[in-house]
């Protein structure tokens, strides 16, 4: 497909037909060649001559503008104002109704709480959203000890529930004018700019998501602004390395940046504006006009402003965030002991003051350093029963002392560093560290057996071997209980063990095989605790362990141990310091790895199939005393119609495709390459925000279909225009689609208005009024209080 | 073999001078005609001449040399495939799955798999081919297969598995006319360890292989004959390549990305077709009818067929009947359903048995087990469970009395108030307000009371689903709902396994949401002598709903193939660096599935040559660089033929990336071949550049040295990792006095 927008000089079009099949094939040179297109970012070569002249033209007439020294000039969209009044009208009004949790708000009003507690929390999405919450929340005096625990539950006097509503809000409001201004750059006309801005308003879902302190309004304003600033950056491209050609590329680096900070599908229109600006600069390199110093320069500038400040800018945001958190929290247990040591509280305050250095005679206990499933941290543990001598499957056990990794502290998980040479447990004087590479063995605390390995199936893992704590039975089984002790993040190779910080594998002397705890619960027999093997794959994280609570044995000379642990080297009173990349590196990790509730289901949860025919919605609120309601659901008229425009768009798109293939070309080309170029940006982005849905495996909700909704309105917009444009050829039909035009934003408008109790939560309707707006039988709206029906 | 090459070599080297000093010829003048300003004429003329030597090119070199390198590499490829196929003399990995399958075929015992049963009819086939009576067990790998006739099956497999080969050959032929090329696409496939080791051994793979490489090959041939449309031959090539995309997706699924693949390259033709103003558009649409025909119906029709022959073959009760419904049981020789009567509708005191209306759902069941005390109340366990037995069992019974032996016989109707005792432990069916051990959302089922008597929480509403109240219901025909009277949530299973404490049978839950669709329960199975017996036939179905259900329950049984927790599974950014592999033997005779280091890391290394070599090549277009003519038209060859492998490439390899079920190693092969493809059109073309770079005196030496170098680097590797495949003995590499030490070049080996 050539949907090149520049005129190469007939040579170059053979050199384009690499792609092609068909060596011998010389239809394309049959074809004419494309049209230079005005504002597309492309130079003209062709042209130059006319530019010239239009600049003098230009010129002559800015002259005559600067002649007025003393004037400023001033230029208001009358439409764009009125737009955005509305838009906020319609955000703002009643917005401090319901004073209780809506939906999300339990999570987020919470997180913004925790940011004013300096409390650590983990979430599986960026914080900037939440931090700009809890800024509003700052600002507003949110220092409250609120305790919200579930959905609908009211919110205390104090609460600033207006201000930390407001932020949201009137950034979702700004979507409509940015909306407008987009439909405006992407050159269709102000009508329908005004069309698309009027959908956003009227759109029930849309006005939902940004009235509460939900992330959508922030998104959606941030991937507004990105793509906005973009189309100026890109219609500016006559007047490169201007001032205002580099404010327009960092404000598209900057909002692209903010948008997938809040949510990680920001990051789709950052791919899709990506993707527009590497086919402008491929354009722009067939300018043989420019030299290549000056490409290179264009190619840096673009670089920088869209790789590494949005990079940075990311990172940052991640140093603000944990910079904030320093307190201890809900949420510890998903991170590793150094990250909970390095926190106030919690891990930090248990472990402060342990001895620094693992020696022989320490008593340990062993962290399963990366837990399979976040927030389930286990340590190695042993108790006194044994293995069942034969399991269900017909195998047979050791029989001896189980094993385990078990996710409660506990007595049963201390364990003593023993020197293999040596039957004293007690510590030297001065401790004899443990380096890297030395061989120990480890010994139970309370049943004062040593930790074993065979080769005997592991009970869950039979390719796994057996772990156990030795007993001797006398028989030919001797005892395998010598451990190498290999640090993983070590800097040098003779690096002494140390507490917390260090991440450790134990390799079992005899077989080569490295501990592991693989996550299985064992059955009754073994408590439901979990298996501990050791697996011939050394290299991998689930054989990572480290120490997490540490002391010496004490002898029985009380006051010559305290002074030996007063001269051994301590930690710090201060917690643990761990350097930013250390913590963001670790955070991002779990971020990713975080499955999320994969097992979750809700009532109202949905599948991305589900979401262009608005087959379900989401209840967010019900009062308790009435039935007054608010849901997530969008305006069907808009949604239907949208999404049908896109079909539509697509389908107008082939059928001028197939007709350019036969030589039949009904646009002219500067027409045809802006309708591409639109198509590209609104249903790729579309597209792009869409289709991903498909491959995850969380439990979705209908808010994240809202981006496309945005694009599916401005697609609307532009089909129309487009078909306006067209129709002009034919009389009447002009006016006939715009009544049908005019019809259909009546039609929004009611629908709108009707399903509008269920959006403000302001009205308690009666039943039949709700059973009578249950448009799609798949609804679901709640009823109060009815009394329960008697039995079918 | 490496005298063959050079033979081979003397053939191609002086078209390669001739190609190059044209090219240089051509430089120079056209340097000299851009100072002249452009002579069109003599540029014209010279075009004619390139055109000539490059057409000699292939017509000389092709008759003779490229039918002597066919037929030796097809030898090749066949001695590598067969040496030593009856070792080891016992089952091997997935053997254990696709030889027991095969020889369910030939008991005609009904079994449930995964894959569409193409690859494993044709095991069985081979089996009955070469003497196998299908006796035997294939229990687990490992086990020693004495006096049984395996090697039959192998060498079928292995056959189809050497046939790639050849088969690269030809389609590289056929993409770019180069013998180099096809050459070394075809060695990179012949010497790599990986694709031989699972050629050799009694599984799907090398089937899967031949059906890619087939459909593959019969494109492009049919798209060779695009200057000869609707000739015999045009015809035939086009039929053949949908019979092979049914066959490929008839072994497996993932045909559907060879499907995915011809589809591409159909829409680019068509749409070629469709530029061409000499053609007229009931000509294109011709084009395009005879296209739908040979590669959608047909590929339907065959894939039907497929499953046809599937369904007539096995016609006895197997281990798989439990995945199906009862009427498709019904079908089954010696399935306690088949030929059956049983009374029509339910009355109260009937004992019957309730399966879930939905694929993979199992039936109502409860045993003398309490729920652990993590999930309180320690009530009796209710599960659902895929197999027959006779604790499936539960006696219906109205709310509120207990059945006397002397009652009137009294139907069950939609709207009754009924209690479900279990048969075996006489407790009731019962729900309360407590959270399922794993849906916290939904509500505990639990067994309660003594003997039969609970209390007012066993009651539940029964209704027939789209049918009024008052309607009887039917055995096996009624869609059954069972609504909880107090709690008003529906009776409910799904598709999590409970743990260990549950016997890994599945939850049952009540489910608060009323709309959900699947809470459907079916009476299947009915015993009471005070009513009419019926026969079951009336409900038998007919092919298409067996076909349908078929496709339900493999699309079940896939998505269900998920890797549990703690479980190592391969991912897909192992496979093209040949990170771990696979053992498919572990005893003394080893075998170790792992692609050939040098050539996969060499495939890696092509690829990124040619993104290279193409972005330089479109960017001095870009920037109005100009060439010579016959040299760019050879470069747009050559990408155009890797565009289209790399896509073959991508279509087989990216899909898996976001896949979440359990990947193996092997899955990578397919990719593979695309893969060595590309490498070979790419080595010939460094191979060329190289000899361009040089002055003309060392052209042949260059030449000479570097087919010479990779020739003889490729087969040194293939010696040093051929053991892999052919087997090992003695300790293994990560103990000291092992003789494979020497190859663990990766840690993640296990050698």
């Amino acid at each position: 497909m050539e949907i090149q927008s520049t005129t190469p000089p007939p040579a170059d079009r053979q050199r384009e037909r690499v792609t092609s099949f068909y060596p011998q094939d010389d239809i394309r040179q049959l074809m004419p060649e494309p049209q230079r297109v005005e504002g597309d970012g492309s130079p003209m070569p062709g042209n130059l001559e006319e530019r010239g002249r239009n600049l003098q033209e230009n010129d002559r007439i800015l002259q005559a503008e600067k002649s007025k020294p003393f004037s400023v000039q001033f230029e208001v969209d009358v439409v764009q104002f009125l737009l955005t009044l509305a838009a906020l009208g319609s955000r703002l009004w009643m917005l401090g109704h319901p004073r209780a949790v809506v939906f999300d708000e339990l999570h987020f009003a919470k997180f913004a709480l925790l940011y004013t507690k300096k409390i650590f929390f983990f979430d599986v999405h960026p914080p900037l959203g939440k931090l700009l919450l809890a800024v509003a929340g700052g600002f507003s005096g949110l220092e409250d000890n609120a305790d919200f625990d579930h959905i609908g539950a009211g919110y205390s006097p104090t609460f600033p529930v207006y201000t930390m509503r407001l932020l949201p809000a009137v950034l979702g409001s700004l979507v409509v004018p940015l909306v407008y201004q987009i439909a405006v750059e992407l050159r269709l006309s102000r009508w329908a700019a005004l069309l698309a801005g009027l959908c956003v308003i009227f759109d029930n879902a849309l006005l939902v998501q940004s009235r509460f302190m939900l992330m959508e309004g922030m998104l959606l304003f941030f991937m507004c602004l990105s793509l906005y600033s973009y189309l100026k950056f890109r219609n500016l491209a006559h007047r490169q390395f201007s001032v205002q050609w580099f404010f327009w590329l960092s404000l598209t680096g900057v909002s692209f940046t903010c948008n997938l900070s809040i949510k990680y599908v920001g990051f789709f229109t950052a791919a899709l504006i990506m993707i527009q600006i590497a086919k402008d600069y491929w354009n722009l390199l067939g300018d043989v006009t420019k030299s290549d110093l000056c490409l290179v320069k264009h190619l840096f500038v673009r670089a920088f402003l869209l790789l590494t400040v949005p990079v940075l800018g990311y990172v940052f945001i991640f140093y603000i965030h944990l910079s904030l958190l320093t307190k201890a929290g809900p949420h510890d247990n998903i991170m590793t002991s150094a990250f909970q040591a390095s926190l106030e509280g919690g891990l930090a305050a248990l472990t402060k003051g342990q001895p620094l250095n693992v020696a022989y005679g320490s008593q340990i206990t062993l962290r399963h350093t990366h837990s399979l499933s976040p927030g389930k941290p286990c340590w190695l543990h042993s108790h006194a029963h044994v293995y069942p001598i034969r399991y269900p499957d017909g195998r047979g056990s050791s029989h001896q002392q189980q094993v385990t990794c078990y996710v409660f502290k506990d007595i049963n998980n201390w364990w003593i560093v023993k020197h293999p040479d040596r039957n004293l447990l007690v510590v030297d004087e001065p401790p004899k560290p443990v380096k890297h590479g030395d061989v120990v063995q480890l010994v139970h605390g309370i049943t004062s057996r040593a930790l074993n390995s065979h080769d005997v199936a592991a009970p869950l893992t039979p390719q796994n071997q057996e772990v156990t704590c030795y007993i001797d039975y006398n028989i030919s089984m001797a005892s395998q209980n010598l451990w190498k002790v290999e640090i993983v993040n070590r800097k040098s190779d003779d690096e002494a063990w140390q507490i917390i910080n260090s991440h450790i594998r134990l390799h079992h002397l005899g077989t080569g095989q490295a501990l592991k705890s693989t996550g299985k619960q064992l059955p009754d027999w073994g408590f439901f605790q979990l298996e501990v093997t050791t697996d011939r794959v050394t290299d991998q994280p689930a054989t990572v362990w480290n120490v997490e609570e540490h002391r010496y044995t004490k002898i029985q000379d009380k006051e010559g141990q305290t002074r030996d642990i007063a001269h051994s080297e301590m930690i710090p009173t201060e917690p643990t310091r761990l350097s930013f990349w250390t913590k963001f590196l670790e955070l991002q990790y779990k971020m990713f790895m975080a499955k999320g509730d994969v097992e979750m289901e809700h009532k109202y949860s949905s599948e991305p199939i589900q979401w262009p025919f608005l087959s379900k919605n989401v209840a967010y609120w019900m009062s308790p005393n009435n039935n007054q309601q608010i849901h997530l659901i969008g305006n069907p008229v808009v949604w239907y119609s949208a999404f049908l425009s896109v079909i539509l768009y697509v389908g107008v798109f082939v059928f001028y495709l197939m007709r350019r293939q036969r030589a039949c070309y009904d646009l002219s080309e500067s027409d045809w390459s802006n309708f591409v170029f639109v198509g590209e940006i609104l249903v790729g982005g579309y597209l792009l925000h869409y289709l991903p849905f498909f491959l995850t495996d969380r439990t979705l909700f209908l808010h994240s279909y809202l981006p496309c909704v945005i694009y599916k309105i401005l697609v609307m917009a532009a089909l129309s225009d487009h078909l306006y444009s067209l129709s002009n050829r034919i009389s009447y039909i002009p006016s006939l689609l715009t009544i049908f035009v005019l019809g259909l934003v009546t039609c929004v408008v009611w629908a709108f208005y009707r399903l509008s109790p269920f959006t403000y939560g302001s009205i308690s309707l009666r039943t039949e009024e709700i059973l009578g707006l249950m448009w799609r039988d798949t609804w679901d709206f709640l009823i109060h209080a009815t009394p329960s029906p008697p039995p079918q | 073999m490496a005298t063959k090459k050079k033979s081979h070599g003397k053939g191609t080297i002086d078209s390669y001078k001739e190609l190059k000093e044209d090219v240089k010829s051509r430089e120079k003048r056209t340097n000299v005609e851009e100072k002249d300003d452009l002579d069109l004429k003599s540029n014209a003329k010279s075009n004619e001449i390139v055109k000539e030597l490059v057409a000699d090119q292939s017509t000389t070199a092709s008759t003779r040399t490229y039918y002597s390198m066919l037929i030796s590499v097809t030898l090749l490829s066949l001695i590598s495939r067969l040496y030593n196929i009856d070792k080891p003399a016992h089952v091997c990995w997935d053997e254990t799955h696709f030889g027991k399958m095969g020889s369910w075929y030939i008991k005609r015992e009904f079994f449930f798999d995964v894959h569409p049963p193409l690859g494993k009819m044709l095991i069985g086939l081979f089996g009955i081919l070469t003497g196998y009576d299908g006796g035997f067990a294939f229990a687990k790998p490992g086990d020693e297969y004495g006096e049984t006739r395996y090697i039959g099956m192998r060498v079928c497999c292995a056959m189809m598995g050497a046939a790639v080969v050849p088969l690269a050959y030809m389609s590289v032929w056929l993409l770019t006319k180069s013998l180099m090329s096809s050459l070394f696409a075809a060695l990179l496939i012949l010497l790599d360890v990986g694709t031989l080791t699972l050629s050799r051994h009694i599984l799907l793979d090398p089937i899967m292989m031949f059906f890619i490489m087939m459909s593959t090959y019969s494109q492009l041939k049919f798209l060779s004959y695009r200057d000869r449309p609707f000739s015999s031959q045009w015809w035939i090539w086009l039929a053949l390549t949908g019979l092979f995309l049914a066959s490929s997706i008839g072994v497996k699924f993932v045909g559907l990305f060879i499907i995915l693949y011809v589809g591409i390259l159909t829409v680019n033709d068509l749409w070629k077709i469709l530029g061409n103003q000499t053609i007229s558009l009931v000509e294109v649409v011709k084009h395009f009818v005879a296209r739908a025909l040979c590669l959608i119906i047909l590929p339907i029709l065959v894939y039907i067929a497929i499953f046809g022959v599937h369904l007539r073959i096995l016609n006895h009760s197997g281990n798989g009947d439990g995945f199906y419904s009862s009427a498709f049981q019904s079908q089954l020789i010696g399935n306690r359903l088949y030929n059956v009567s049983m009374p029509e509708n339910v009355a109260f005191g009937s004992v019957i048995t309730l399966k879930q209306r939905r694929t993979g759902g199992g039936y109502l069941h409860s045993h003398w087990h309490l729920y652990p005390e993590e999930h309180p109340p320690r009530q009796q366990q209710i599960t659902t469970y895929a197999h027959k037995d006779f604790n499936n069992e539960w006696i219906i019974k109205l709310a509120d009395q207990e059945p006397k032996p002397d009652d009137p016989v009294q139907l069950v109707v939609s709207g009754d108030l009924v209690r479900l005792e279990h048969r075996e432990t006489r407790r009731n069916l019962h729900s309360h307000h407590e959270p399922a051990p794993l849906s916290r959302r939904q509500f505990q089922v639990s067994g309660y009371g003594v003997n039969g008597s609970g209390d007012a929480n066993d009651v539940w509403v029964v209704e027939v689903v789209g049918s009024p109240p008052g309607t009887v219901i039917q055995t096996a025909k009624s869609r059954l709902r069972f609504i909880h009277y107090h709690v008003r949530c529906l009776l409910h299973s799904h598709d999590k396994k409970l743990p260990k404490w549950g016997w890994d049978q599945l939850e049952a839950t009540c489910n608060p949401n009323m709309r959900e669709p699947k809470a459907l329960w079916s009476v299947e199975e009915i015993t009471d002598n005070r009513l009419p017996n019926a026969s079951f036939e009336i409900y038998s179905p007919s092919f298409t709903e067996r076909f349908t259900e078929s496709h339900a329950v493999m699309t079940q049984g896939n998505s269900g193939l998920k890797p549990k927790e703690g479980e190592i599974t391969s991912r897909p950014w192992q496979w093209p660096i040949d990170f771990r592999g696979q053992i498919f033997s572990g005893n003394n005779h080893r075998i170790y599935l792992l692609g050939n280091p040098i050539i996969f890391w060499g495939c890696l290394v092509a690829h990124v040559l040619f993104v290279v070599y193409y972005l330089a090549h479109t960017v001095k277009a870009k920037r109005g660089h100009k060439e010579n003519k016959a040299w760019t038209e050879h470069k747009e060859t050559i990408f155009s033929a890797c565009w289209w492998l790399l896509l073959g490439w991508a279509l087989h390899y990216l899909p898996f990336w976001p896949m979440t079920r359990v990947l193996y190693f092997h899955h990578y092969f397919p990719a593979f071949l695309f893969s060595a493809m590309l490498t070979g059109v790419i080595l010939d073309h460094t191979v060329i550049l190289l000899i361009t770079l040089v002055p003309d005196s060392m052209g042949s030496m260059v030449f000479h040295t570097v087919v010479g170098s990779i020739t003889s680097g490729l087969i040194l590797s293939f010696y040093l990792f051929s053991p892999l495949t052919y087997g090992m003995d003695g300790p293994v590499s990560h103990e000291e006095d092992s003789k494979w030490a020497g190859l663990k070049w990766l840690r993640s080996w296990d050698i």
